[in-house]
């Protein structure tokens, strides 16, 4: 009977895991860059950009490698499609310098679907090649297309039309209208500020080796700078952006050398030019997707971690443990990789509240599993641990859009050391309440197999007199779930409870300081902001979760039932209230 | 906690029960509380998200603003009565069933304290939100103060383009600011390399114009400017080319304090009104304004849009009346009978006027199925074109004038190379374009091409965009009919735009013609009916024709033209237009709101009513809203709209309006010293992502005078006499809007939030009570009971064994 149920939990993991497994490599199409019809490697694939990626590039107030820096960049147009499976980096420099190459190749994404069709729809008129129509299908499903066929009149027509309607498209309109600026050649070249201010000083601005080579005279700071070193920057960078339009690989790679040995030498002030390992760590964490992938690992962790809850198996709790304190230490490594590269701690967007929210599930899982061994709840905080680590780095990685990796500045309006409290309290209570969501819904599903076999669930709870009880070290055989007879269910109350408890103080206690720094903020302490109003609706669920489970009869199912319905308001306020009902919060 | 259910139920005990032991019962039931808190989950949900009324919830327009309807903001929603006995009922039941069935232990200490926490908070928040007060105050950099040796004086706040005037008759002063440096670095003196705020007002005076730089804390540097010969330079300083610093020593100029003596209450509505002369606006507040729908009692006091749905007509009466002290008008109560959340007055043509106005709407469809539509008035300079000038309408006092237009000039380019003597007049007859063929210069390099000839009407400028080449050498000349203004851009995109103005081939001239035949004409005129089109030779082959109203005509292949309306006494008729639900920005508040004030006839016996400044006697008259309101046009900050309304009464009287937000004096005046922008790595760049803080230096006007500066900035306010300061909005840099306008460094002004806080302790201790209790019930009393178990364990185990 066990063993049945056992396949059946890895069959269904296994199910679900294969579309990732077998994903196939983005390589549609051939792109401009792409080897055609012959196995020589393309200019792309000799190009070696990794020094150059390193250089430090100043956007939007902070200094950032020119990696991630292109990596932000061309998700403005390209979505989180890759052209061709070109690096970001060579994609920003060849619609740069080669942009004649790019006029008529599908490359800017359209988020929206009806957004897409309207465009396909004026472009699809009777009479069109059939070349084109296939073109037109390709973009409905993958939302990429040519800058030439978005700038044909029609189309701007009917942009124009749907940019009207502020409700439903136009912020569609807005983002193709700039990702057409964002790729146009003289804004990435004007973009493109290499040259740190040759007199130092972290408030002097950066220019661009264009500027430097054409407004040296005029501007007294860049006239400050040795002649010798401007000489040979200036050099470099015109060699550079001939031999790129050469296709000529060997020039590109020798100059771009030149240029990340010269640049960093304009303004060796670590105020003001960051160290070389900070901006190579920034490119390996961009080019490496900023590690998003360690969800897989997590995902892996669940199987061995679910038979073990089901069926006690030590060996399934040992490989689940394993493969869990493996995704966590990627996990911890990416979280303090992101702190070391922003210089703060991240929680200032959605992409780091996320998995920063994640991240502290975890700690408080791994401390657990590690501090309460023999505890009959052992492996259950690993598997809710990884069943939120997992949600949270998929969505990351598959709504890059929405959770922007971009690091950027923290808002003026945030720097507080109560909103620090505030938010990371906040998401760490958000991260528990997943969690408990997770044993309770384990317990649901205990709960409807126990009824299937007609047997009756009432007394299916821990008796907790306050979740305390149960990580309390306590005699032998004396702690509530310690008894011979505990069932699978009265555990996963139990954990369902000791996560509540704890989320319920922490959310408590997070809404009252985001009140202190509200109250110095924004002149009140309490607004009736939407955001506001939900975090105080989850609250009370939970209030009601308590009191419901003094008063019903069939306290472990209320329980549940009430801590999924709590991660649903939860998940509401954090999805639907962000995105679609903005308010003050809208950062995060 | 699960003891609790096992405590005995009070109201149980006792065989008969009274109607207040039921009562009791019924209010500290736990069941109570649990439905007391799901309907105001409810509540609280559909307040502020709204109602879902689509399945994709992640639309936009999925949510029905349920609370809007009500006309009711989210404080509003909160403070509502249903809300306020739902809060009532709840503290009520707390207190009835913790005095009850809890029984005061030390087991139970958790649930006593955190329900005695929420009760500590309720009454917080009771004291809190009835006092609360909340608004926000501009307060401007500084004001330039003139004053005239007669002891006149007139002052204007320090903004790009502000004016004024001062002086009467021939010795008649007109000032503007022409440039304002938020941060300009003082080059000399003691405080050399220190940063100040700088205006630089230019002066027309009865004998000269100059320049006169002032800045803020060093009058004595005070110096003028005047015109000089070199066209490098056109301004030199006096001292250097007449040997003294001012060279009108009659004006004085100089920067003062301005400062704001108001708060205005946010969420409020005021109408304001003096007599046209006054100086201070007085306040008549207005009490449940609507702010979130449409309210319009006839559909001829708007403008739709054809493709919007009308909104129902349901009309309102908001009383506004007078104010107690010197209301001019203290005998009237107006009442508000129409609300507009979202609209722009527009002007659009109407017929029925007493003189020729010729009017026309024309529509111009083209193949692809795009079309235009265009309301032309002959007679107005800024609305006779269409088209970027290739359409013209016309009124023809007689036919010969006609005759004029038919005969009237190609377009020419005149091309002119010096060195080689050659002289060409060449008439632009070609349709221009990107794929024209180069036309060779005889007995030169030189090729060139027509591109296109653009008419830019907003700015009254004629071009023609001409490709040049020259051997290898190839460049875009724009030329201009002003020849002054003509200039090259270099062939390739990326360093084009930095080899800077001016020619890059000198031998080559080349001036612009427009010529008058390229554009349509539609001619009206000389009789009243007459309409004709005159279509040019290149387009069409039957130039002239007449005009049949709702008749398209072809002009060229694949357009047509449509008279759509012809109104020869065509006059223009100001309605605001309602912007259609979609088109809503939201985040535009109700700054695009207005009001339709409705004015009683004064009961003058004779048909005279209120009169609409010039014409036609008026009973109401539309108001937009002002986020304040500001005493004087010299008073406004950039951004900020000031279009008082005024109407004449039949008594002679002239009286302005405008509708804004409550005001409440300041406990004293706050002025603004300095405001600073501070920035992240690489300086400020135009970006809010580069801004690390905004701050402003405030100063405040106590009885020995004004303290010293005091910085407010975020997350950092300033309590000042019960009152506290916060950084709420900024003034940023800014381009140049319309033609003209100077643009904006910004920093001129800061924008202040002020609010009172009483009873945050008191909420705030509740808070903290309630934490404290909820940590001791989870996990400092299940340790209690453990140690008082534990003995009973320790029995049975051992009693087991």
């Amino acid at each position: 009977m066990g063993a049945r149920y056992a396949w059946l939990t890895i069959a269904v993991l296994t199910f679900l895991a294969a579309p990732v497994l077998g994903q196939p490599a983005p390589r549609e199409g051939e792109g401009p860059a792409g080897a055609r019809g012959n196995d020589e490697p393309s200019f792309a694939e000799r190009v070696d950009l990794t020094a150059f990626g390193r250089l430090a590039v100043h956007s939007r107030g902070r200094v950032k490698s020119f990696d991630s820096f292109a990596a932000s960049v061309m998700r403005a147009v390209t979505g989180s499609r890759s052209i061709d499976g070109q690096s970001d980096a060579f994609t920003y420099l060849d619609l740069m310098l080669r942009p004649g190459r790019y006029e008529d190749e599908d490359h800017i994404y359209v988020k929206n679907k009806l957004v897409r069709a309207a465009i396909a729809q004026t472009l699809a008129e009777p009479g069109i090649d059939a070349a084109l129509s296939e073109r037109l299908e390709r973009f409905v499903k993958r939302g990429l297309i040519s800058p030439s066929l978005l700038r044909a009149e029609r189309v701007q027509a009917i942009l124009a039309r749907l940019s009207t309607d502020l409700m439903r498209s136009a912020r569609y309109v807005d983002a193709v209208r700039n990702a057409l600026a964002v790729r146009d050649a003289s804004n990435l070249r004007q973009g493109l500020k290499l040259v740190a201010p040759p007199g130092g000083g972290a408030e002097e601005r950066w220019y661009t080796l264009d500027e430097l080579a054409m407004a040296g005279d005029t501007r007294p700071d860049l006239a400050a700078m040795p002649a010798e070193l401007r000489q040979k920057l200036i050099s470099a960078w015109i060699d550079f952006t001939n031999a790129w339009r050469r296709s000529d690989a060997v020039g590109v790679n020798a100059t771009s050398a030149q240029l990340a040995a010269l640049l960093p030498a304009v303004s060796p002030d670590p105020e003001v030019y960051p160290e070389h390992s900070r901006l190579a760590w920034e490119s390996w964490y961009f080019r490496h997707g900023n590690m998003t992938w360690i969800w897989l690992i997590y995902a892996f962790s669940l199987v061995p971690l679910l038979l073990f809850v089901s069926f006690r198996w030590s060996a399934a709790r040992w490989a689940g443990l394993l493969l869990f304190f493996a995704a966590f230490g990627f996990h911890t490594f990416a979280v303090m990789l992101r702190w070391y590269v922003s210089g703060r701690w991240p929680n200032a967007n959605m992409f780091e509240a996320v998995t920063t929210a994640a991240w502290f599930g975890a700690c408080f899982a791994v401390l657990f599993e590690l501090f309460a061994q023999r505890s009959p709840m052992r492996g259950l905080f690993a598997l809710g641990s990884a069943v939120a680590s997992m949600t949270a780095l998929m969505a990351t990685k598959f709504y890059p859009l929405q959770l922007d990796p971009t690091i950027g500045n923290i808002m003026p309006v945030l720097h507080d050391v109560w909103l620090y409290i505030h938010t990371n309290v906040i998401i760490f209570s958000y991260a528990l309440i997943f969690m408990a969501a997770v044993s309770a819904l384990l317990y649901l599903v205990y709960r409807a197999g126990r009824s299937l076999r007609g047997a009756d669930g009432t007394g299916e709870f821990a008796r907790v007199g306050g979740a305390g009880s149960l990580i309390m070290t306590a005699p032998e055989g004396s702690s509530p779930l310690e008894r011979a007879r505990t069932t699978i269910g009265q555990v996963l109350d139990g954990t369902t409870m000791i996560l509540i408890e704890l989320s319920f103080i922490l959310l408590w206690a997070g809404i009252v300081m985001g009140a202190i720094w509200a109250d110095h903020s924004w002149g009140r302490p309490w607004g009736w902001d939407p955001k506001e109003v939900f975090a105080l609706n989850t609250f009370i669920v939970f209030a009601l979760l308590i009191h419901v489970r003094l008063q019903a009869r069939d306290k472990g199912l209320w329980t549940a039932i009430l801590a999924v319905i709590g991660c649903a308001v939860m998940l509401f306020n954090w999805i639907v209230i962000n995105f679609t009902i903005a308010g003050l919060h809208s950062y995060a | 906690m699960n003891d609790l259910t096992r405590s005995e139920d009070p109201g149980r005990s006792g065989g008969s029960r009274s109607v207040v032991s039921r009562l009791l019962g019924f209010f500290s039931s736990v069941w109570l509380g649990i439905a007391l808190l799901c309907v105001l989950f409810v509540y609280a949900s559909i307040g502020s998200s709204g109602l879902p009324v689509r399945l994709n919830i992640f639309r936009p327009d999925a949510w029905m603003p349920l609370r809007e309807a009500f006309e009711l903001s989210e404080y509003e929603w909160f403070h509502w009565w249903p809300f306020e006995v739902l809060i009532a009922l709840l503290c009520l039941n707390i207190v009835l069933a913790t005095l009850r069935r809890i029984p005061l232990n030390l087991v139970n200490l958790g649930a006593w304290l955190t329900h005695a926490g929420i009760i500590v908070l309720a009454l917080g928040s009771v004291w809190y939100f009835s006092t609360k007060v909340e608004g926000d105050a501009p307060v401007a950099r500084r004001e330039i103060v003139a004053r005239l040796p007669g002891g006149e004086e007139a002052s204007m706040i320090a903004t790009p383009g502000g004016t004024m005037r001062i002086g009467d008759g021939e010795e008649t002063y007109i000032l503007q600011v022409r440039e304002i440096v938020p941060e300009w670095e003082l080059l000399s003196g003691d405080d050399k390399g220190k940063r100040t705020y700088k205006v630089a007002v230019f002066v027309q005076g009865p004998d000269q114009t100059f320049i006169r730089e002032l800045l803020a804390g060093y009058p004595q540097y005070t110096e003028d400017l005047v015109r000089s010969d070199d066209p490098q330079q056109p301004f030199v300083r006096a001292k250097k080319t007449r040997g003294k610093a001012l060279v009108d020593e009659t004006i004085e100029l100089s920067l003062d304090y301005a400062p704001q003596e108001y708060f205005y209450l946010a969420g409020s509505s005021a109408l304001y009104l003096r007599e046209v002369g006054a100086e201070e606006w007085i306040e008549r507040p207005i009490d449940d304004l609507p702010r979130f729908n449409d309210y319009l009692a006839s559909y001829d006091h708007v403008w739709l849009g054809s493709s919007m749905v009308p909104p129902p007509l349901r009309p309102i009466e908001v009383a506004v009346p007078p104010a107690d002290v010197g209301d001019p008008m203290p005998d009237v109560a107006f009442s508000i009978t129409e609300h507009l959340r979202y609209a722009q007055m527009r002007q659009r043509i109407a017929g029925g006027g007493d003189r020729i106005n010729p009017a026309a709407t024309v529509r111009i469809a083209v193949d692809t199925g795009a079309m235009q539509d265009y309301e032309l008035l002959a007679l107005d300079p800024q609305r006779r074109t269409a088209l970027g000038g290739a359409l013209e309408f016309h009124w023809l006092e007689s036919e010969p004038a006609l005759a004029a237009l038919r005969d009237a000039a190609p377009p020419m380019l005149h091309i002119e190379i010096p060195a080689q003597d050659i002289v060409l007049e060449e008439p632009i007859e070609i349709a221009p374009g990107e794929d024209a063929p180069f036309t060779p210069i005889a007995g030169t390099e030189y090729r060139y091409r027509v591109r296109a000839t653009p008419t830019l009407a907003d700015r009254g400028v004629s071009l023609a965009i001409v490709d040049i080449e020259r051997g290898e050498q190839n460049f875009t000349r724009w030329v201009f009919d002003d020849p002054a203004m003509t200039r090259d851009l270099s062939g390739d995109g990326g360093m084009a735009e930095h080899s800077g103005a001016g020619l890059i081939d000198e031998n080559i001239i080349m001036t612009y013609e427009p010529g008058e035949a390229e554009a349509l004409h539609l001619i009206a005129g000389p009789e009243d009916d007459a309409l004709r089109l005159l279509v040019p030779a290149r387009l069409s082959e039957v130039t002239e024709r007449d005009v049949v109203v709702g008749e398209p005509m072809t002009v060229t292949e694949g357009a047509t033209l449509t008279v759509l309306r012809y109104l020869p006494r065509g006059r223009l008729e100001a309605r605001p237009f309602l912007v259609p639900p979609a088109q809503r920005d939201r985040s535009v508040g109700s700054r695009a709101s207005m009001i339709r004030l409705n004015l009683p006839v004064a009961d003058t016996g004779s048909d005279s009513g209120f009169d609409s400044g010039g014409g036609s006697p008026v009973e109401s008259v539309w108001l937009p809203y002002h986020d304040y309101p500001f005493q004087r046009e010299e008073e406004t900050l950039r951004r900020y709209p000031y279009r008082p309304t005024t109407v004449a009464l039949p008594d002679g009287r002239r009286i302005e309006f405008m509708f804004s937000r409550r005001r409440l004096k300041l406990p004293s005046p706050v002025a603004l010293e300095t405001f600073e922008v501070e920035s992240h790595v690489g300086g400020f760049t135009g970006e809010t992502a580069s801004i690390r803080d905004w701050r402003s230096m405030l100063k405040f006007r106590a009885e020995t005078g004004w303290t010293d500066p005091i910085a407010v900035h975020m997350n950092n306010p300033v309590e000042f006499q019960d009152l506290w300061f916060f950084q709420s909005s900024w003034d940023p840099p800014e381009a140049p809007r319309f033609q003209g306008d100077p643009g904006s460094s910004g920093l001129n002004y800061t924008i202040l939030g002020v609010a009172n806080r009483n009873g945050v302790l008191v909420q705030l201790l509740g808070c903290c009570i309630a934490v404290a209790g909820m940590i001791y019930a989870f996990y400092c009393k299940p340790y209690i009971r453990r140690r008082r178990q534990a003995p009973h364990a320790a029995i049975a185990r051992e009693g087991g064994s």
